[in-house]
């Protein structure tokens, strides 16, 4: 019983402050006579969201659209990434070598490079995948170097006792002891990914969530347009929460120490 | 006080030997000579702690023998031979306990087998053996973070036991433990070493654990660690708690506390 009130009050904490937004508003759109094309209040965003995923359904086909694009090129931008955050971390003479490109490509803001993507991969899906990939890739990547490299010196010192190969310590050590800073980078990397994504689908218009938002606002629509934001909020929070939850059973060694 | 007789006796073949080594670490602020001229000879199945100031080279010391480190000049030899990089033959036990979190008791014991490339089944009745002996049977499936400082170095000592070493090294096992558990670790220790009988070189601070685990001491001076005392120890095996309050027991402690005094 005890447990349920806890988890009760943290949930309640958690909700109190998005349910206080909500209402604010509410009442600044009706209080203010706020005209519903400019800007629509909740209930409005709330049917709307609703006909759109159940009644009419004419939702889904772009959110699925943008989840499918963002998870194709977040997969790849992370196996990419740990696969050249593991090697630079594990080898000097590399990361001395690329490292500096890899910041030298980071320092140009991605969607800046979005129309040249498109040019290069042509006009379709290929093109978002490749510019979701580039977006997330910075943050896993650095993730996974700075946890590969952050391995203890005394467990490198009895895999070097131990006689172990640069792979094996790799495998065996420097790899899982960065599982929770890489996951961490994932976090970061999926809200990167959508913004690549909705980007390239505001320069495509060809649909996805970001071509419905700049399709709707053209049509002075506002509703949809909100509404599909909103479904782009819980996309982004949604991945971020299934990430949380994979990295506490992932990373089961990093919870309390039970100690006596 | 009446030392007593001095080793290593000559004739005894040599399991382990260190001549004339010495290590110099230069970093940009200068350089540091660790050890100078140092001398040391570890028979087959001996007990040897070495005691010494911090920053005596006693780490130095692990790291030479470990085949973590080559000595600057001098050579360090395996039943006479110059050794170089680390060996199967060889078992550490470092000062944390080195374990990996993501692996149960067990899987840490089997971890030099793994590492080796070896069938790990066929080294599971050993490791589960080794287990016994350290008294964690009942913790093979727990995870480090569900152990104790004091289980954690016994499944440490367990692992450093697994491919049989001739040698063992242990650098300050239990600095990291409580005092009454130093004590428990202590006695356990003797026992593991008398039904398992590697040679033992036992890094500490303590000179309690010294005189009531070792066949030898050996005492460094300060930097640049050099051997300022080798003294047998004649207190019969094996020693228990009663061990502690002999006068013999402490008319060497305080041989020692002096020695270490001195410098």
């Amino acid at each position: 019983m005890p447990r349920l009130l806890d988890w009760l009050y943290s949930l309640t904490t958690r909700l109190l402050p998005i349910v206080l937004l909500v209402a604010i508003w509410w009442a600044v759109v009706r209080g203010f006579d706020v005209p519903s094309r400019l800007m629509p209040a909740p209930d409005e965003v709330g049917a709307r969201i609703y006909a759109g995923l159940f009644a009419q359904g004419d939702l889904w086909p772009h959110l699925a659209t943008t989840l499918m694009t963002t998870l194709g090129g977040y997969l790849l931008g992370t196996i990419l990434a740990i696969m050249l955050g593991s090697v630079l971390a594990m080898n000097r003479v590399l990361e001395l070598m690329v490292y500096p490109i890899v910041v030298l490509i980071q320092s140009v803001p991605k969607v800046a490079i979005a129309p040249l993507v498109l040019l290069w991969m042509g006009f379709d899906t290929r093109s978002t995948v490749v510019l979701v990939a580039l977006t997330c890739f910075f943050p896993v990547f650095v993730g996974t170097f700075v946890g590969v490299r952050a391995a203890p010196p005394v467990l490198l010192d009895l895999f070097r006792t131990l006689n172990a190969s640069t792979f094996k310590t790799y495998w065996h050590c420097s790899l899982p002891n960065a599982a929770g800073s890489i996951v961490a980078g994932m976090q970061v990397g999926w809200g990167f990914a959508l913004v690549g994504c909705v980007v390239m689908e505001f320069i495509m218009g060809m649909g996805g969530a970001g071509y419905l938002i700049d399709n709707s606002a053209n049509a002075l629509d506002a509703v949809t347009a909100v509404a599909a934001m909103v479904l782009l909020g819980v996309m982004g929070f949604g991945g971020g929460a299934l990430l949380q939850s994979l990295k506490a059973r992932v990373i089961f060694w990093e919870g309390e120490a039970r100690r006596g | 006080m009446d030392a007593a007789p001095r080793s290593p006796s000559a004739g005894r073949q040599t399991l382990l030997g260190l001549h004339d080594v010495s290590v110099r670490y230069t970093s940009r602020r200068g350089s540091v000579l660790a050890l100078d001229a140092f001398n040391l000879e570890v028979q087959p199945s001996s007990f040897v702690s070495v005691l010494g100031p911090s920053g005596c080279g006693k780490s130095t010391l692990v790291r030479l023998v470990s085949g973590l480190q080559a000595p600057t000049t001098g050579e360090v030899r395996f039943d006479g031979v110059a050794a170089q990089g680390a060996r199967e033959d060889v078992g550490v036990a470092f000062q944390q306990s080195a374990l990996l979190p993501w692996k149960t008791a067990l899987e840490n014991v089997l971890l030099p087998i793994r590492l080796t490339g070896a069938r790990v089944q066929q080294a599971m009745p050993r490791a589960q053996a080794l287990l016994d002996l350290v008294g964690l049977t009942d913790f093979k499936d727990r995870y480090p973070n569900e152990l104790s400082g004091g289980m954690q170095q016994r499944v440490a000592v367990a692992r450093s036991l697994i491919r049989d070493p001739s040698i063992l090294v242990m650098d300050e096992p239990f600095a990291a433990l409580d005092a009454m558990t130093r004590e428990t670790m202590m006695i356990e220790l003797q026992r593991i070493w008398m039904e398992t009988r590697p040679s033992v070189l036992f890094i500490t601070h303590s000179i309690q654990e010294a005189v009531f685990l070792s066949d030898r001491v050996v005492v460094m001076s300060g930097r640049p660690g050099k051997v300022i005392e080798d003294l047998t120890i004649d207190l019969p095996r094996p020693r228990d708690v009663q061990t502690l309050g002999l006068p013999r027991f402490a008319e060497i402690s305080n041989h020692l506390r002096d020695m270490l005094g001195q410098r």
